[in-house]
């Protein structure tokens, strides 16, 4: 079986963004100022106060409750043309970054336990889901020292998609979805070379991904 | 043959700086594209007027691509917009120079499956453009979007779902769940010489076929339903839209009572919109159409056809594409009316500040 190697864009190269919850630092790499100045309303600011519930609401769409079993703050989307090496293929690369607030799920009150995370995604999973998604199949991945829940959010009918979970506290998580837009057909599956190449992707812009204490 | 050249005489200069190199021509009918694509992230004005401006020197250099068929013409890239091109000696009643042929986004390698009808449902943080099976909607209702371009050239049929569902949920009463015909920028403008082959298999045409399609199903689907289908026509979408129109009356259908539309700084003609609705029997009122008054683009697209006193719309959409080498007359008339391509653009923004023909 011959490996596919894509031209990922060099993480380490981008500017870092660094976010303040405010007892932590999060920081990752990637160029989200230009989309952010563009949709004021869509994201957060650089300084979050995760324990704020008035700051997750007001980023709720008028059609979404407050009760909502995951909130979201958006701290910033970004999308890179990738190219085959030595090869035609290729297709585009979208990564969105937000902290969840998980709330109101039965049995689960400290997301850094394993089965509770795992429990979390679960019940939002089949909340949302409509009986056409593949996953969750969950896994865990460990990279750069810090351990993430994989999660298959792939629909049958739209692009792969795949969701990386950070446990930061007991009840927030920071959420990274990276969907793989033209690399195979809407509604095939991901041969698994093509699905290693990808996930190594995925797994070079994480790696970057630092959290720290804020006094430190 | 020559269809570019006969056919449009209306090459003027871009501007009016001399100086060493090849003068510098363009298509006075690429006058509103050149606004919609400077109004767009994908290109500053400045980055653009400086890239053609600099094919002086570079015009057929070793970073354009050539076209296979005809050794004269060329494409070159600007951020996220290609500049096509033929450079062309002087002689016979010509100016040699370089003869700018077409402005258009650059397509993204995401969207080769990516035009034509989802159904988008909200998950997690995000709205989620999943394909529609068969033409078939899934909500009451729509929108047919190009969505707005980025740095990287056009927009992904992903960030146009999002970009669609805000606006839904900011101007709308509705659950998060909507369909979108998503018509990328590349697929919008003509193209015909530089096809690539994910692109050959769904040309200009089928796009507006397949959203003919989509509304003669609904007319269909809903027919036992009292409520129409509401369809968000935004910015570019209702150049496509204008095409799909057109093909209806063709295809039997006369009249349109489960589909209806409202536009949102369109960025086609609205008087031309407005003879292809009637003749599906939607008669077009001012309460259909919402413009932002900013929107400079889809101003410049309600004024060109007066302002400049030419039939330029007609000649721009039936381009044959197919450049070749042939007469090429500088259009003197349309100098003295317009001056430079640059001068006029400037012309263009001036009048749209001041509203709507």
């Amino acid at each position: 079986m011959q490996e596919i190697i894509f031209k990922w864009p060099g993480f380490e190269k981008l500017p870092i963004n660094c976010f303040k919850l405010p007892k932590l630092n999060l920081s990752f790499r990637g160029n989200i100022s230009e989309r952010r100045d563009q949709e004021l309303e869509r994201y957060v600011g650089y300084e979050v106060d995760i324990d704020d519930d008035e700051l997750f609401y007001r980023y709720l769409h008028a059609f979404q409750s407050k009760d909502n079993p995951f909130l979201y703050l958006t701290l910033g989307d970004l999308s890179y043309d990738v190219l085959q090496q030595g090869g035609c293929g290729g297709g585009s690369l979208e990564i969105n970054v937000a902290i969840a607030r998980i709330q109101n799920i039965p049995e689960v009150v400290d997301v850094r336990q394993r089965d509770q995370l795992e429990r979390s995604v679960q019940f939002l999973f089949d909340q949302e889901s409509d009986g056409e998604m593949h996953g969750p199949n969950f896994e865990w991945v460990s990279i750069n020292g810090l351990n993430y829940l994989r999660e298959d959010g792939t629909h049958e009918r739209s692009n792969p998609n795949y969701i990386f979970y950070l446990p930061i506290n007991q009840r927030h998580a920071l959420a990274v979805s990276f969907d793989f837009l033209g690399f195979v057909p809407i509604d095939e599956s991901l041969p698994t070379e093509l699905y290693a190449a990808l996930m190594s992707g995925a797994e070079s812009f994480l790696s970057y991904i630092q959290i720290e204490d804020a006094n430190d | 043959m020559n269809a570019i050249f006969s056919q449009n005489e209306s090459f003027i200069p871009f501007c009016n700086a001399k100086g060493n190199g090849r003068r510098v021509f363009i298509d006075a009918t690429l006058i509103p594209r050149y606004i919609e694509l400077t109004e767009s992230k994908a290109v500053t004005p400045m980055r653009l007027s400086h890239g053609i401006k600099a094919l002086r020197a570079l015009a057929g250099g070793f970073h354009s691509s050539s076209n296979q068929q005809n050794a004269f013409a060329h494409r070159t890239q600007v951020d996220g917009v290609e500049i096509a091109y033929t450079v062309l000696p002087g002689g016979q009643g010509r100016e040699g120079g370089v003869y700018v042929t077409d402005l258009r986004l650059k397509a993204r390698r995401g969207n080769e499956e990516a035009a034509g009808l989802y159904n988008v449902i909200f998950q997690r943080n995000t709205w989620r453009p999943v394909k529609a099976p068969e033409s078939k909607l899934s909500t009451f209702y729509g929108v047919i979007s190009a969505g707005s371009a980025g740095v990287n050239g056009e927009a992904t049929y992903r960030d146009a779902a999002n970009e669609c569902g805000n606006f839904l949920a900011k101007n709308t009463s509705y659950d998060g769940k909507y369909d979108l015909f998503f018509t990328p920028g590349s697929k919008v403008d003509g193209e015909g010489t530089w096809l690539t082959p994910a692109q050959k298999r769904l040309p200009l045409t089928a796009l507006a076929k397949n959203l003919a399609g989509v509304i003669c199903q609904a007319e269909a689907d809903y027919s036992w339903k009292n409520d129409p289908v509401t369809w968000y026509v935004l910015e570019d979408g209702a150049k496509v839209l204008l095409q799909a129109l057109k093909l209806l009356p063709a295809s039997g259908v006369t009249t349109l009572t489960k589909n209806t539309f409202l536009f949102a700084n369109p960025r086609e003609s609205m008087a031309t919109l407005k003879l292809a609705l009637q003749k599906v029997g939607i008669t077009l009122t001012p309460e259909m159409i919402k413009a932002n008054s900013l929107d400079a683009a889809a101003r410049v697209r309600q004024q060109f056809n007066s302002q400049l006193g030419l039939a330029l719309i007609k000649s721009q959409k039936h381009r044959d594409n197919k450049v070749s080498i042939a007469k090429l007359p500088v259009n003197q008339n349309l100098i003295r009316k317009a001056g430079t391509f640059e001068e006029a653009v400037k012309k263009q923004l001036f009048s749209a500040a001041h509203g709507w023909t």
